[in-house]
């Protein structure tokens, strides 16, 4: 029995090498796009590069307030301030060259300060936003309120009152939580991650299709024609995949871990729970494939609506970008998809400090969705020819 | 002995099988004669297990076979119409995969591989992947991967489709080996000069269903007229010939007369002594046997490859 499962597994797997090209796209396209996707968030998250907001500013009150608060912009490290026209500031939003322009309308300084004492009504900022950058919109408005309320601060209360940061009567401790020395390297482990589920299960969908492509040559016929039995070949198909898939994971990681220089947190737990959830998550992308394959019933038929869940499954999942990025309904659908699991177990093991208890969870469902996804191939597969 | 009896298969409102009954004996081949189609296939794919029928029973030397049945399957090696093979890999990987689905392994595996590539003339290529061999070197290894386990019984869908006549010969040649040793075989084809070359009883299928089950000398009296008598006169017969006896019609292009009979030895002497009567003289007589194309005609009032 052994014997026989072998010989079906080494079958595949030796299929699977003789292709030399499939063999290349497989490990190649994941961890190119991993590499990318890395290095684009590694850029963003240098601490030692603090990437600055562009912003126009148009002064029409033109007072000491407003020339303080063009000071304080420049000086607060995250805005890099043009002032400029309305006309030209208007544009230049319009055109996508920036994220945000803002109009100081005249009479600001008085209102604005007579509305801090007297509870008088505010005067308008008026902010001109480009509705395509949200995140750069939502940064600069940020520190635009914060530097605005100092320099009012200032104004009313005199030179004594707090108007920086230094002065406030508070501090405040950043601490990470997250494994010592990760640094900016946990959004490229997140990349790798999801790059990687990614890669998995597109490779699936080529397994799927292989399936599909030798039921239509007859060689399902064929096979069920020996006496060995249909939960033999698809145990077989089940484990190849998995190993497949296994070494393709190990293959994206290690690249990340080469190139990009994060580490699992070294203890035994993580190390484990990183090889379990490796493990759990390939089986899960090589019962995705049979899964596929049982639904469909033509090659054709099958590829363009696989592929469509595959990516709504990595937007959902967290593939392309951390889950934080999406709404809450969205972020609370992506429980139901197995990717989820994968990349935050994946997150956890590296550098959200977990332990082992944690990526025990995770397994357990990517192994549901493998039973799930086994049993419906068991059951839905055909075997026999559509018409002889 | 195979015995298949009622057997029906329908695909939605299509009835592929009706009713199809045959025995193949032991030692014999049988040729399930249809053009394309007619559902040679299927009652194939029924027989090997690999699709359940509808109704009827199929058994091979008594036992049941279905597609949850392992052991009748032990004991058929099956040849599909399809190249059933992995063209990424060689012959020799191809074959070892085969064979283990029939619990070969090892030295015995090995030797098994050897002989069937031997038997069907690919020991050269044994190592090239499959994807680099012809049309005909594939239909060979397709063979082969249904020898390895030595098979006592052999079903072959039309196994010489698109093959070119080197190859078409050796598979020829490997088949007679068989059915020389012994083995039964189950041959499906299209091809009437196949069946007659191979076998020695014969059902003919069309839409469905068996039209006709007889040995093959059997199935050629099926026709009324069973032999036409080529005779080359020595010169034009330019007046009619008249009734000739024993002759159920004759033609006459230039010098040549063509004559129908039913039996050679009684009616052709009676007929040539008439013609000699009437002062023709012959130069040359050929004969030729009623083929199982003209059985087909006659039966269906199609030509096989219609």
């Amino acid at each position: 029995m052994l014997t026989l499962l072998w010989e079906l597994v080494r079958k595949d797997l030796r299929i699977f090498v003789a292709d030399r090209k499939s063999v290349v796209i497989s490990f190649v396209t994941p961890v190119v796009l991993a590499c990318f996707m890395g290095y684009l968030y590694q850029s963003t998250g240098k601490p030692d590069q603090p990437k600055k907001v562009g912003i126009y500013l148009v002064d029409k009150d033109k007072t000491e307030l407003t020339a303080d608060l063009v000071q304080r912009m420049t000086a607060s490290g995250a805005l890099d301030v043009t002032v400029t026209g309305e006309a030209k500031a208007s544009a230049k939003v319009s055109r996508g060259d920036t994220a945000l322009a803002i109009v100081i309308p005249k009479g600001f300084s008085a209102q604005a300060g007579q509305a801090l004492l007297q509870h008088t009504e505010a005067p308008t900022f008026q902010f001109l936003e480009d509705p395509s950058k949200a995140i750069e919109v939502a940064m600069a408005k940020g520190a635009i309120i914060r530097v605005t309320m100092q320099a009012l601060t200032k104004q009313v209360y005199g030179p004594s009152a707090p108007s920086d940061e230094s002065q406030m009567p508070f501090k405040i401790a950043e601490k990470a939580q997250a494994a010592p020395n990760t640094g900016n390297t946990s959004l490229c482990a997140h990349a790798f991650a999801g790059m990687g589920m990614q890669g998995l299960l597109f490779w699936a969908i080529e397994s799927a299709m292989t399936l599909l492509r030798e039921k239509k040559q007859g060689l399902w016929r064929r096979l069920r024609s020996s006496p060995v039995s249909p939960t033999m070949f698809l145990l077989a198909k089940g484990i190849s995949s998995a190993i497949r898939a296994f070494v393709i994971l190990g293959v994206v990681f290690g690249v990340g871990f080469l190139v990009f220089r994060f580490q699992i947190i070294p203890t035994f737990g993580n190390y484990l729970g990183f090889g379990l959830l490796a493990l759990f998550a390939a089986l899960m992308s090589a019962t995705f494939g049979l899964f596929v394959a049982a639904l469909g019933r033509t090659e054709e038929q099958s590829r363009g609506l696989s592929i469509l869940a595959v990516l709504g499954m990595c937007m959902l999942g967290g593939a392309w970008f951390p889950l934080s990025f999406l709404p809450q309904f969205m972020q609370n659908l992506s429980k139901v998809v197995p990717i989820t699991w994968a990349v935050n177990g994946f997150d956890g093991m590296i550098w959200r400090q977990q332990t082992l208890a944690d990526a025990l969870t995770s397994c357990a469902v990517l192994l549901g969705f493998s039973l799930v996804f086994a049993f419906v191939a068991l059951k839905r597969i055909r075997w026999e020819p559509d018409a002889a | 002995m195979l015995e298949v009896v009622g057997l029906r298969k329908s695909f939605g409102d299509i009835e592929a099988v009706k009713d199809v009954s045959f025995v193949v004996e032991d030692g014999s081949c049988y040729g399930l004669l249809g053009p394309n189609g007619a559902g040679k296939t299927t009652v194939i794919s029924i027989v090997t297990g690999t699709m359940d029928a509808d109704g009827g029973t199929v058994r091979l030397d008594g036992e049941p076979v279905g597609k949850d049945n392992p052991e009748p399957k032990r004991k058929i090696g099956y040849v599909p119409q399809d190249i059933a093979l992995y063209s990424e890999l060689s012959a020799i990987d191809n074959l070892r995969f085969f064979g283990s689905l029939y619990g070969l392994y090892g030295r015995h595996l090995a030797n098994r591989i050897e002989a069937c590539l031997e038997l069907t003339g690919l020991q050269d290529r044994a190592k090239d992947p499959v994807a680099e061999y012809s049309g005909g070197m594939k239909r060979r290894l397709n063979i082969a991967a249904a020898l390895l386990h030595e098979p006592h019984f052999v079903i072959l869908d039309e196994p010489t489709v698109g093959v070119d006549p080197q190859s078409r010969n050796a598979i020829f040649e490997a088949l007679e080996h068989l059915i020389s040793r012994g083995k039964t075989v189950l041959y499906t084809t299209h091809y009437m000069e196949e069946v007659e070359r191979l076998c020695s009883r014969v059902a003919i299928m069309d839409h469905g269903s068996v039209i006709a089950e007889e040995s093959l000398a059997g199935m050629k009296k099926l026709l009324p007229s069973q032999n036409e008598v080529f005779v080359e006169l020595d010169y034009p017969a330019y007046e009619p010939i008249g009734d000739l006896p024993g002759v159920l019609s004759h033609s006459v292009d230039g010098t040549l007369l063509t004559l129908e009979v039913i039996d050679l030895t009684r009616d052709l002497p009676r007929a040539l002594l008439a013609l000699t009567d009437k002062g023709m003289k012959y130069v040359s007589i050929r004969t030729q046997e009623s083929s199982l194309e003209q059985v087909f005609l006659h039966l269906t009032g199609r030509l096989l490859r219609d």
